[in-house]
């Protein structure tokens, strides 16, 4: 950047997250922004900003509850609430979901929310409506991993992968979490205040910078964890990881991609509203068929069959620890033999088994055992 | 439910329902309140559109124009009741404190 040369930065993008409960933050931020010469333009992912002589401008930052979480252009409610906030020398700048930005025409004009009370209930229902989704969600995934992940301990801690994205969902949740906790620590801070009549507290800019430093570093800390993980599982040639992670990190690149296009576009709300769901369903479909399509091709290779005087025997690994002729076992007819393995930076455990039957079909008489190793001690514990 | 909710008017639901005896169009509504009541009372052009929205669901205002996005609403028969309970309410209020103020 050269300053006063030609070479000028016309527009500004900054990677910023907020609630709504932060509404004033913003407006100080905005502000501030304004004083080093940057006015917004819009918000999509990013706050843009545009080039200005630095000057004192008076921003708002309001929610509107009629306007979708989905729209990204004015619709109709949301116009005539923008033409009654014209008329009151408050000049619309832009929207995204219901935040609506405005900048004062007028040194002197009404404040846009003249009713404390009135305020604070349509940012309460705002968030609900937001967070309603991670209301259901939340509870649904903790069941989940408790059934998937930890149940089955043995299978979750000598899989990478799934030690892996038990982290991942992991943090997630606990963002989530502290988000709702926040959120319910303020209702209730906001419900004491508007009883001894005083001023909602909606953030300053200094909380919210730091809040916001807060909220992208563990998703900066899952997307390289994601880039390592891959790079780690090529090297250790554990294909189906790295290939689960890249497809994760494309998967994540396309999501970011379609929110930055579909807020440039400024669509429709109701296509707003579709073409995200008809991309997850495609994406769906696609991640199951390559899936399956993996598991075709890179499932065991097709175990060899033996034929060794009366004996018939599916070897899919010849060598292992124990067999039945170590304990002594009569084999039968049929003989199946195979062992798999299973390792990750925690344990590894190897799973062996060598059994017989007179007949096809038959119930099998042998030997099923599971090593398992690990050199931490409160992993054996569990 | 509606009559509970408004059963005794803000200030500025007051003075909206007030300026609304006449026919008004939404976003005139807010010069007419400073007119009323001389600039005392300001209302926020957020705070009237939501205000508008609840009046118009409980009966009290009806949309009787539209002109572009422009809508014009006028007082209910529903509505100039609540007014006037309102405006009842505080002349009692007003009275009950006349002799006592009077006397200090």
């Amino acid at each position: 950047m050269y300053y006063g040369g030609v070479m000028m930065r016309k527009t500004l993008k900054k990677l910023f997250t907020f609630n709504y409960t932060e509404c004033d933050a913003l407006k100080e931020y905005l502000e501030e922004m304004a004083l080093e010469g940057w006015n917004l333009k819009e918000i999509n992912v990013f706050l843009v900003f545009e080039k200005i002589e630095p000057k004192k401008l008076i921003y708002s930052v309001e929610v509107f509850d009629k306007a979708s979480l989905f729209d990204t252009q004015l619709e109709n409610s949301a116009k005539e609430y923008t033409d009654y906030c014209a008329e009151a020398g408050w000049q619309f700048v832009c929207n995204s979901e219901k935040i609506h930005v405005f900048i004062a025409t007028d040194e002197n004009a009404v404040p846009i929310e003249t009713d404390e009370a009135q305020k604070y209930k349509t940012i309460k229902k705002s968030m609900f409506k937001k967070n309603l989704f991670n209301f259901i969600w939340l509870p649904i995934t903790v069941f989940n991993l408790f059934i998937q992940y930890i149940r089955d301990f043995d299978y979750f801690i000598t899989s990478n992968l799934r030690i892996f994205t038990f982290l991942t969902i992991a943090i997630v949740l606990i963002i989530l979490s502290i988000q709702i906790i926040g959120f319910l620590i303020w209702c209730k801070r906001a419900k004491q205040n508007l009883k001894m009549d005083q001023k909602l507290n909606y953030y300053n800019k200094q909380s919210l910078k730091k809040r916001n430093t807060l909220r992208i570093i563990p998703f900066c800390i899952l997307l390289v964890g994601l880039v390592c993980f891959a790079i780690v599982s090529f090297f250790r040639q554990d294909f189906s990881s790295g290939m689960f992670a890249l497809i994760s990190l494309g998967l994540l690149v396309v999501i970011w991609g379609v929110s930055i296009w579909i807020n440039k576009m400024k669509f429709s709300r109701s296509l707003n509203i579709l073409i995200p769901l008809l991309l997850g369903i495609a994406i769906s479909y696609v991640s199951a068929f390559i899936g399956y399509m993996w598991v075709i091709v890179f499932s065991h290779e097709s175990p060899k069959v033996y034929v060794d005087g009366n004996t018939i025997s599916i070897v899919g690994e010849s060598e292992i620890p124990l067999t039945l002729e170590d304990v002594s076992i009569q084999v039968g007819k049929y003989r199946d033999t195979d062992k798999s393995i299973r390792e990750s930076i925690f344990a590894k455990s190897r799973y062996y088994y060598d059994t017989t039957s007179t007949k096809l079909d038959d119930v099998q008489k042998g030997l099923h055992y599971t090593i398992f190793e690990s050199n931490y001690d409160f992993i054996m514990v569990m | 439910m509606a009559r509970e909710q408004f059963q005794t008017l803000s200030e500025p639901m007051y003075y909206i329902l007030l300026s609304l005896v006449e026919e008004c169009c939404g976003v005139d509504i807010m010069k007419r309140v400073a007119e009323i009541s001389n600039k005392r009372i300001t209302v926020g052009p957020g705070t009237l559109y939501t205000l508008l929205s609840k009046f118009q669901e409980a009966g009290i205002i009806l949309e009787v124009a539209v002109i572009g996005r422009k809508r014009v609403y006028v007082i209910s028969e529903y509505g100039k009741e609540l007014l006037k309970d309102e405006f009842n309410r505080l002349k009692v209020m007003s009275d009950d404190g006349k002799c006592i103020m009077e006397g200090l």
